[in-house]
């Protein structure tokens, strides 16, 4: 229930074993390797790293022919192989073979998809021309005429002005709009060319603009059926690929797999740049935890004759790796810890000290004991189903339990109160402490009582690690006086009916005054050992009791997200009642689809939020007492899997 | 309809459409970070999912609060409207005012955050859950407002 112990070694091996020791090291995964930043001839594979890169491309262009169904985005999916399943891929599966058909059928593609648009454009620039009845290679111009297609913009072409125009140049002149669109009107036009100085620019004055169709030959109608009967057929190629590529996608298993296994190779040849080396041999530090230390020397020795492991100091200042170690019922909580950042290798682990408070705090937040059984059983489906999110799933169903808890506790059964449902069993009801919605101000008091032992837990934490480290001033000037001051605190509310009001009232009075004046005189004469010290002491008491109220106020969301949650059930149900009452015939139907979504909508908000802000209670209120964090976590080396669980 | 009832009914509908129009612009720009970054990589839709539905709960606390009123002033009650005197109804209306200021206003910057956060996300994808508790802190504000707004409510006598 804290963190592992950690020990540091060195092996020293010969160098005709090195590859086969860094196998065994992926394979057990017990070891950080340390940098002992010798300089070594980068050990660098390029054949690996260009084989891997293949594999990633083909893998991404089958990737594109995937159906993936909305719960993927949320949880990426890892194929499962069975051991022999594996081994017997990477020794018998052909990649390269279908990296090659992969990427020619890829090439074809792009090919195709090229040509496709080729046709298409063609087909476009031909249509308005389709009842043009003249095949294109004859619009060539004669040894005294000069016929020509163009294009005119319809909002200021006056085709009348225009042949009056050319008219006047010249008799001989011929123009016909062959197709008209709102904004161009496509023209033929035939002149003499003797008159081509003038017609050209009576052309320009009317902005015409001249077409082309190099290299087409036949009518434009007959071009554009060929054209059609193309472009179909390279739809129907196209097509014939996609399903050639489908069919390959059932080898991608296999390729992931083989992906997965030369990245670990690639590992194994990378992690050498950790070593120092000689001619001969071969020397590597690192971090194991200790239990696991006689395993990986009986594992080594026993299979290589030439090595030697044994147990190092580690270098002044250096601190080992932090990995943390809890029971079975505490180590889902593991996740909260290790998402704010682990503690340094001489630090307690938080986990178990915020672990209770997590479990209420969701439990109060969420506070529906309907919505309990329904995460439970929802998260118990994740553990049982999932290959990945198995810690969150394991957090969430602590968090189903404790929501199914508390709200028994405070009657909520799906937004309806168990005092109104008839028929509930009298354990039931029996169980209840409160109703939020009558009561809020027993919540609310709940809430900040629940904020201040949290904090007043924190700082005795604290304490115990001062006393632990020695820091016997802390201990007593800081964390020592805030404990007389909060139990001070604690007497003032709590203490009437114990010690009678009057007894109370003293009591708690002086336990804060004596509490703040250790704080501010004792702290100033003996550790800052001047007067000023006083001042100082001062302004940090304030802060202090500023903070604490801050801190305690805090709380309060468990009240109002509680309560949030209750209301909206409720409003479902009301929801859901009047659409019974107010729609003929279907009503039954709709007060089931709206009592679903909105159930499943109400728990899928509470629940992220309940975690979040329970989240954060932990990290910003309670750890600032006692945790400084700043760990770095234990990577050992071993064999990592992106695409594919092997067991 | 008295004066009273139809100051009630304006602080239920602000609480309403205020926090609800903080919560609208706040998943709109958090929304938009969270689809550049989807662009690039759709596989992080679920974390950034979560990232751009955390301002949405303003909407939610102006909602609850909004139903509260209507639940006061007998909406939902087969003894039909409360007589609600004109003193009562800025009490209802000045109880609605936290979670609507306090939503509209938090719901856009907690937007701002959450949508900084689609950039830890995309570049840092192990910290994702850093950047949901940094949007997280914003939410408190509006926490607060929902439940200074409840307890009046709670405390109005009609």
């Amino acid at each position: 229930m804290a963190l592992s112990q950690m020990a540091k070694i060195q092996i020293v091996g010969h160098n005709s074993a090195r590859e086969e020791v860094v196998e065994e090291l992926q394979r057990l995964g017990s070891v950080e390797v340390t940098n002992l930043h010798v300089r070594v001839l980068q050990a660098r594979d390029e054949q690996l790293e260009k084989r891997q890169l293949e594999i990633e491309q083909t893998s991404a262009y089958l990737a594109q022919f995937e159906k993936r169904g909305l719960g993927e985005s949320f949880f990426p999916v890892k194929v499962n192989l069975s051991e022999e399943e594996f081994l017997n891929i990477i020794q018998n599966f052909d990649y390269a073979q279908l990296c090659q058909i992969c990427q020619k059928l890829e090439r074809d593609l792009k090919e195709l998809e090229a040509n496709g648009l080729k046709l298409f454009r063609q087909a476009n620039d031909l249509l308005p021309w389709k009842r043009l009845n003249i095949p294109l290679e004859e619009l060539k111009e004669t040894s005294a005429a000069k016929v020509t297609l163009g294009t005119v913009s319809n909002r200021d072409f006056d085709p009348q002005g225009m042949k009056e125009k050319m008219e006047e140049v010249s008799r001989e002149t011929f123009i016909q709009v062959i197709e008209e669109t709102k904004s161009v009107k496509y023209c033929l036009l035939i002149y003499l060319k003797h008159h081509q100085e003038q017609v050209s620019n009576i052309l320009r004055e009317s902005e015409f603009t001249p077409v082309n169709f190099p290299g087409l030959r036949g009518k434009p109608e007959d071009i554009l059926r060929e054209t059609e009967s193309r472009l179909q057929k390279v739809e129907e190629e196209k097509k014939d690929l996609i399903a050639k590529s489908r069919e390959m996608l059932k080898e991608k298993t296999k390729l992931m797999a083989v992906h997965d296994h030369l990245a670990n190779l690639r590992e194994r040849k990378s992690i050498q740049n950790l070593f120092a080396r000689t001619e001969e041999t071969f020397l590597i530090t690192g971090w194991i935890k200790r239990s696991h230390l006689e395993n990986l020397k009986k594992s080594l020795e026993r299979q290589f004759s030439e090595i030697d492991i044994s147990p190092v100091k580690p270098e002044k200042g250096e601190r080992p790796p932090v990995d943390l170690e809890n029971r079975r019922l505490v180590r889902p909580f593991q996740m909260v810890t290790n998402l704010y950042g682990l503690p340094h290798s001489r630090e307690l682990d938080p986990t178990p000290f915020l672990a209770p408070f997590f479990f209420l705090f969701f439990g109060l937040c969420v506070s529906d004991a309907g919505y309990g059984l329904i995460l439970m059983a929802l998260t118990l489906l994740g553990i049982k189903k999932m290959k990945v999110g198995q810690e969150l799933f394991r957090l969430l169903f602590l968090g189903g339990v404790a929501t199914l808890i508390c709200g028994a506790l405070m009657g909520g059964w799906f937004g309806i109160d168990v005092a109104k449902i008839p028929r509930a069993p009298h354990f039931l009801k029996s169980v209840v402490l409160f109703n939020p919605l009558e009561q809020p101000m027993t919540f609310f008091k709940l809430a900040l009582a629940l904020g201040f032992g949290q904090i007043f837990f924190g700082t005795v934490i604290k304490l115990i690690k001062d006393v632990r480290e020695k820091e016997w001033s802390d201990a007593l000037f800081s964390e020592g006086s805030w404990l007389v001051i909060f139990a001070g605190i604690l007497v003032l509310v709590l203490g009437e009916g114990l010690i009678g009001p009057g007894g109370a009232k003293t009591l708690g009075k002086w336990l804060v005054i004596s509490g703040a004046l250790v704080r501010v005189i004792l702290r100033g004469l003996f550790r800052e050992r001047k007067l000023a010290g006083i001042g100082i002491g001062l302004i940090l008491l304030l802060d202090g009791l500023k903070n604490l109220l801050g801190n305690v106020l805090s709380y309060s969301r468990l009240m109002a997200l509680g309560m949030a949650t209750g209301v909206i059930a409720m409003t479902v149900n009301l929801v859901a009642g009047l659409a019974r009452e107010t729609i003929p015939l279907l009503g039954w139907l709709a007060m089931i689809v709206i009592l679903i979504g909105g159930h499943i909508f109400n728990i899928a908000i509470n629940t992220l939020g309940s975690f979040v802000h329970t989240t954060r209670l932990q990290f910003v209120e309670f750890f600032p007492y006692f945790f400084e964090g700043g760990g770095k976590a234990f990577e050992p080396f071993r064999t990592q899997n992106e695409f594919t669980v092997v067991r | 309809m008295e004066i009273g009832l139809v100051l009630a009914i304006v602080g239920g509908a602000l609480a309403v459409f205020m926090a609800g129009c903080g919560s609208a612009i706040g998943i709109g720009l958090a929304g938009q970070a969270a689809d550049g970054v989807m662009s690039e990589d759709p596989k992080k839709f679920g974390s950034l999912l979560i990232l751009v539905a955390l301002p949405g709960t303003q909407g939610i606390y102006g909602f609850l609060i909004g139903i509260m009123v209507m639940n006061k002033l007998g909406f939902f009650g087969a003894a039909g409207l409360a007589a609600i005197a004109t003193e009562q109804g800025w009490q209802i209306l000045g109880a609605c005012l936290p979670i609507a200021i306090a939503g509209l206003v938090s719901g856009i910057h907690q937007g701002k955050v959450s949508a900084a956060g689609a950039g830890v996300v995309a570049k840092q994808p192990s910290d994702f859950f850093k950047a949901v508790i940094m949007s997280a802190l914003v939410e408190t504000y509006a926490v607060l407002g929902l439940l200074i707004s409840i307890l009046f409510l709670n405390g109005i006598k009609i």
